[in-house]
């Protein structure tokens, strides 16, 4: 299957959006139980196969999303983010300043930083992959990255 | 692909360079999915801009195809029967027509008139259209005398003529003549006989109830002013009740003249068919004339009624179209917001 060439960015996409890397594991794998299910409906004149998959991976981290939001409802139970200790998340080689300002991202700012910076996507691909325009998409983008900058500033002088 | 922002530069490079990689394990239970079947052979996906640029021209070319043949299939020598449909008829009698006068002093009768006039017992108000073709203009000025002189032989008169010849070849009359109810069949087998009939038009309006109303109204006033005469004769009024009645006397007398100038003029008219009689010559008829002119006319009058089925699919269908679209697109914002709410939470 050709898609299993884009694996490591399928993955590296839902480490950004999850912020959990067995998430992230496990949903990198439900997304390519989908993509083979789903592969005929695949169209190469509507985008990449890179574009489609990380389409098809937003869907299914976003279904997981839901589906513990329920799950945390009816629990009322909820999973406290605060003072988890600093893993290599987002990846291997990262500086604990920048792990830390990205795990203070939201989802949505972690998830443009990931298709536009990390997998190189260009501007109109992903922003018809999150649904808004381009100039929204380069807006989140550039206060994404400002936030990272400033909170490895402020980790540094701290 | 550079970040968007060169300042972001070092910190773009730093993020790709430390790129998440898949771990071995998850290699190997994508590896071990079940790879996607190709289909058989389905229909090949098209999209919907393509279907429009290849539907919409179709569509167009149908119609008029439809229209083209319609026109060449309709547009053979035109029929009398045709031409000379009934198109209109009001009125409560409505019978299979009457044959002209055999001893017609104007010539042969070719061809008659279908009409649905008969004699009746009520008042009944007779309006005719009738359009005929002469051959050129000496046939066009022969027949609007020969109608004239019926009209007067009839017991009739001629209400207005209006003759034009504007070239040295074609023209036209249009003459509305008042012919007596009792001779209106005879005086339309006339009328026939000095053309090709192109179309006609009958109307007929039973004005008898009306009459009745008027002659009812008629006898009550009679009565009313009779009663006011009796009061005023009686003799033992105060001045000013006298003055009272005096004046409703002539309010009466007044309203009673008009009535009877209404009922004479509704009498006099139901006595009288109108009949308006058009002739055109050859040349100005030739819409009538060319197989040609024919079938665009036919082609013309099925794309029209084409063009109304689809403005009314529009006026009907548009509203339908334009909620269907605002609720899709409702859901579609509803949904990404919904989105952009998990994934700020999260």
């Amino acid at each position: 299957m050709a898609a299993e060439e884009h694996l490591d960015d399928v993955h590296a996409y839902l480490v950004y959006l999850t912020g959990d890397r067995t998430m992230a594991e496990e949903l990198t794998a439900e997304t390519f139980a989908r993509a083979c299910k789903a592969w005929k409906r695949y169209d190469p004149r509507r985008g990449s196969a890179k574009t489609w998959l990380c389409q098809l991976a937003r869907s299914t981290a976003l279904d997981h999303f839901r589906a513990e939001k329920r799950r945390r409802r009816r629990e009322q139970t909820y999973a406290s983010l605060e003072g988890r200790e600093v893993t290599e998340t987002f990846g291997e080689g990262l500086s604990p300043a920048l792990e830390r300002a990205l795990a203070g991202l939201s989802a949505a700012e972690r998830e443009v930083v990931a298709l536009r910076v990390v997998l190189e996507l260009d501007g109109e691909a992903v922003a018809r992959l999150l649904g808004i325009s381009a100039t929204a998409c380069s807006t989140r983008l550039s206060r994404a990255l400002q936030k990272l900058e400033a909170e490895v500033k402020n980790d540094v002088v701290a | 692909m550079s970040s968007p922002d060169p300042r972001h530069e070092a910190l773009a490079n730093e993020l790709r360079a430390a790129k998440p990689k898949a771990p071995a394990e998850l290699r190997e239970r994508v590896a071990a999915l079940e790879p996607p079947t190709r289909e058989r052979w389905s229909f090949p996906r098209i999209s919907a801009r393509r279907v429009s640029v290849v539907l919409v021209p179709a569509c167009l070319l149908a119609a008029l195809g439809a229209a083209l043949i319609h026109g060449l299939v309709n547009s053979g020598a035109p029929t009398q029967p045709a031409a000379a449909r009934l198109t209109e008829a009001h009125g409560a009698s409505a019978r299979p027509a009457l044959p002209g006068s055999p001893d017609a002093p104007l010539g042969a009768v070719p061809q008659q008139f279908k009409s649905p006039l008969v004699p009746s017992s009520r008042l009944q108000r007779y309006d005719v259209q009738l359009k005929l073709r002469v051959g050129n203009l000496d046939g066009l000025s022969n027949a609007t005398k020969r109608a004239m002189q019926a009209t007067h032989h009839f017991g009739g008169y001629v209400a207005a003529v209006n003759y034009a010849a504007p070239t040295a070849k074609r023209g036209g009359a249009r003459l509305v003549l008042m012919v007596p109810i009792d001779r209106v069949q005879d005086a339309l087998a006339r009328f026939s006989s000095l053309g090709t009939i192109l179309a006609q038009h009958v109307s007929i309006k039973d004005v008898q109830k009306q009459v009745d109303e008027e002659t009812s109204g008629i006898a009550k006033l009679r009565r009313q002013i009779s009663g006011i005469r009796a009061t005023l004769d009686h003799g033992s009024l105060s001045a000013e009740k006298r003055r009272s009645l005096e004046r409703r006397l002539a309010s009466g007398q007044r309203r009673l003249r008009a009535l009877h100038g209404t009922k004479s003029a509704t009498v006099r008219r139901a006595s009288f068919a109108q009949i308006k009689l058009a002739l055109v010559t050859r040349k100005a008829a030739a819409g009538h004339s060319g197989r040609l002119g024919r079938t665009f006319r036919d082609a013309a009058s099925v794309l029209t009624r084409e063009g109304e089925l689809v403005a009314y699919a529009l006026i009907v269908g548009g509203p339908l179209l334009l909620l269907g679209a605002a609720g899709i697109a409702g859901t579609r914002v509803t949904r990404r917001r919904s989105e952009e709410r998990l994934l700020s939470g999260t």
